[in-house]
């Protein structure tokens, strides 16, 4: 009997994988393997051309012509989309400009000073000279002349306490002062400094932070406020803490408010007329434990005029969009929230600070009709001038595929990491087959790590997410995460000198934030176990029977996200401690996590031919 | 036996004033980073001065500026055709705290 060529192809939410195995009775032998992005959404005619792409590129791999290929096996794509939102909870206001709050490199002096705020070019004028003013400083004026006239403000007996400077020019004003005074310097909003304002300016020792404007008390002492104000001004502390240097001024008007934003309740609606409530203030962690209460999620809704409401309306809106499903007719089928940290700029800032406000990040999916694979797989047969026909359902495919990793038997439990999903299966022993669909996976990563960093850069946050980091100490040295130093050959360029860079294989990316090597790293790996950790304990629970933990042996991770440098150890470790064997997959014994329900689409058929 | 004082050394072309220089020497001051300045009478390039700069400095780093008003930040163990950082004069504030922030091991203003 002669060879048959066989392709298994496998449409995923983000990329499109081949498998080409010539076959021979009971045998594959497989040839090559390709990946591609995935054209267009998972499951419409518009993936034939990422199809076409890939089978093009493994039959050169397999060195054979595309027509030699005899039968494409295409996978029955899951009917699941997800998508993505988050919202505060929770925002700092202050209604009137009446804080600076950051951390230039290098500002002038130290300490305290209180004074009323005056223009640089009007101090000389001022009429009562022991008051105590505080300089404003904008760009126009230059280091030497202003030194020359707060020299001369003192020689006149005026009292100026502290200055506020637009450029960076902090030490070279301070350098050349006969009576030291404190200095901020690169304010770059200053033209929203109110003027013959009372103000207060304190900078610390490098190496220190201020003490007095983070205090609330220190401020009641400085501006001698009742406790009534010292209440409200308590906010303003806040969001001082942990700075180098500040400026708080006073404006008659000035508020701050924090603003508990109405954030709602999220309504769980299981079957059996089913119906829990909780509010999203307590926290991704009480929604999920409420979730867990449900028999089974039916749909979720947020409260209306909240945002919460918003944020599924939004979502509901997105889906019914991707899927062509009326609005009415989508029905959420799982979700997962996660706690976030949300940087905001705080409205009436002067130098651009943020205020790190909570918030909660929500992955949801819906179950759509059945996505029509049917006309994906008519359009490609008259393409390519192949025969093609649908393969069995994706978990089963997976599972056949993932047995080929050495080291692995049945009962197994694969869990699929992707981008848009976490998907579960287990095959017992008899071959039966459960498997389980969850919200939440690599892009939910990427959106927290981009909003958490402040990044405002979807591709860069993917890259953090990717690759680990390093931090360039010389022209030739970087220290890595683990703390050791590599040493380079090559200068590093001077765009990354002195920065937290991402390793990439080749480049170097260098990160203009200003957070360290460690607090990213921390960020990263915790946007990841939020979502891979919590969903892979999620989904081991919804396929085990009784789902008892214990009671499984083999657990193996496929997926793009398997290919992740840490998420696949993180996984490992936290399985382990339920005594469960889990790894990432090696397909076929050399593949890794990819592959694998191309694999299985090719496998699946030669065990149909053995049958007969 | 003298201490070698702790510096940058700014190695300029004599043709260039003073006030032009300025610029240069506030980065420095700026950042915190003392500095000596040098003139140079013979005509080199931008990239020689800087080269021989940064020879010449216990801090490894030195800067060059020829009488066009060519600019370069220099590390002694970098090839000497090959300055870390050029500019121009008109640019001199941020070169001046470049030159500093390499030998604070700070990111670049580029």
């Amino acid at each position: 009997m002669a060879a048959k060529i066989l392709a298994g192809v496998d449409i995923g939410n983000s990329s499109t994988e081949v498998a080409i195995a010539s076959v021979e009775g009971d045998h594959a032998h497989f040839l090559s393997q390709h990946l591609v992005r995935t054209t267009g959404i998972k499951g419409t005619t518009d993936n034939v051309k990422g199809i076409r792409l890939a089978l093009q590129e493994a039959a050169k791999k397999a060195a054979i012509e595309l027509k030699d290929i005899d039968l494409i096996r295409l996978n029955d794509a899951v009917p699941v989309i997800g998508d993505l939102a988050m919202d505060l909870i929770s925002e700092t206001i202050i209604t009137e400009s009446s804080m600076i709050g950051h951390n230039p490199d290098t500002p002038g002096g130290a300490g305290l000073g209180v004074g009323t705020t005056v223009l640089i070019d009007q101090l000389l004028d001022v009429e009562e000279k022991e008051r105590g003013y505080i300089a404003v400083i904008p760009k126009p004026f230059d280091y030497e002349w202003v030194a020359h006239r707060l020299n001369q403000a003192e020689s006149d007996g005026i009292s100026v306490t502290g200055a506020i400077v637009q450029k960076d020019d902090g030490v070279l004003i301070h350098n050349r002062l006969n009576k030291k005074i404190p200095i901020v310097d690169e304010v770059s909003l200053i033209e929203k400094v109110p003027l013959l304002k009372l103000a207060a300016i304190e900078v610390a020792l490098p190496g220190h932070v201020i003490r007095t404007l983070s205090n609330p008390y220190g401020l009641s002492t400085v501006f001698q406020l009742d406790p009534d104000q010292t209440i409200q001004i308590a906010l303003v502390a806040k969001a001082l803490v942990g700075n180098r240097s500040a400026v708080v001024i006073r404006t008659p008007q000035g508020e701050v408010v924090e603003r508990k934003i109405e954030a709602g309740r999220v309504i769980l609606i299981g079957s059996k007329n089913q119906q829990l409530e909780v509010s999203i203030n307590d926290g991704a962690e009480a929604i999920m434990n409420m979730y867990e209460k449900l028999e089974e999620l039916v749909d979720v809704q947020g409260e209306t005029g909240t945002n919460v409401g918003g944020m599924f309306n939004g979502l509901r809106h997105d889906l019914a969009e991707l899927t062509g499903q009326a609005l009415n007719e989508i029905k959420i089928s799982d979700f997962l929230a996660v706690d976030a940290v949300i940087p905001t700029s705080i409205s009436g800032s002067m130098a651009g600070e943020l205020s790190m406000e909570s918030g909660v990040a929500l992955a949801s999916m819906v179950k759509t009709d059945k996505v029509p694979v049917q006309r994906v797989a008519r359009l490609l047969e008259k393409e390519v001038g192949i025969a093609v026909e649908i393969g069995g359902v994706e978990a089963e495919m997976a599972i056949l595929g993932a047995l080929t990793t050495p080291g692995t038997r049945k009962p197994i439990v694969i869990i699929d990491m992707g981008g848009g999903s976490t998907d579960a299966a287990m095959m017992n022993e008899a071959g039966k087959i459960i498997s389980s669909h969850l919200a939440g996976a690599g892009d939910m990563v990427t959106m927290l790590i981009n909003s958490e960093l402040a990044l405002g850069d979807k591709e860069l946050a993917e890259k953090i997410k990717k690759y680990p980091l390093g931090k360039v100490l010389s022209i030739f040295h970087m220290q890595l995460e683990d703390g050791t130093i590599l040493f380079s050959e090559a200068p590093f360029p001077p765009d990354t000198f002195g920065k937290v860079v991402i390793r990439e294989e080749k480049d170097l990316t260098p990160l203009s934030n200003k957070a360290s090597m460690e607090k990213i790293r921390e960020i990263r790996r915790s946007a990841k176990r939020r979502v891979f950790v919590t969903n892979a304990l999620r989904a081991l629970k919804r396929v085990v029977p009784t789902g008892n933990l214990k009671r499984l042996s083999f657990v193996v991770m496929v997926g793009g996200s398997a290919l992740d440098f840490e998420i696949p150890q993180m996984l490992t470790e936290e399985l382990g401690k339920y005594g469960i064997v889990a790894g990432f997959a090696n397909i076929r014994g050399t593949e890794g996590p990819r592959n694998a329900v191309a694999t299985g689409l090719v496998l699946s058929s030669v065990r149909q031919e053995v049958l007969k | 036996m003298n201490k070698r004082e702790i510096n940058i050394p700014i190695l300029y072309n004599s043709a260039l004033l003073s006030e032009q220089i300025k610029e240069v020497c506030a980065g420095l001051e700026e950042e915190g980073v003392p500095f000596s300045l040098q003139e140079r009478h013979k005509t080199g390039s931008f990239i020689e001065l800087g080269a021989a700069a940064a020879a010449m400095s216990p801090l490894r780093v030195g800067i060059g500026i020829d009488q066009n008003g060519n600019v370069c930040v220099h590390h002694e163990k970098l090839k000497q055709e090959e300055p870390y950082v050029q500019g121009n004069i008109q640019n001199g504030r941020r070169l001046g705290k470049n030159a500093a922030r390499l030998v604070k091991g700070l990111p670049l203003s580029l």
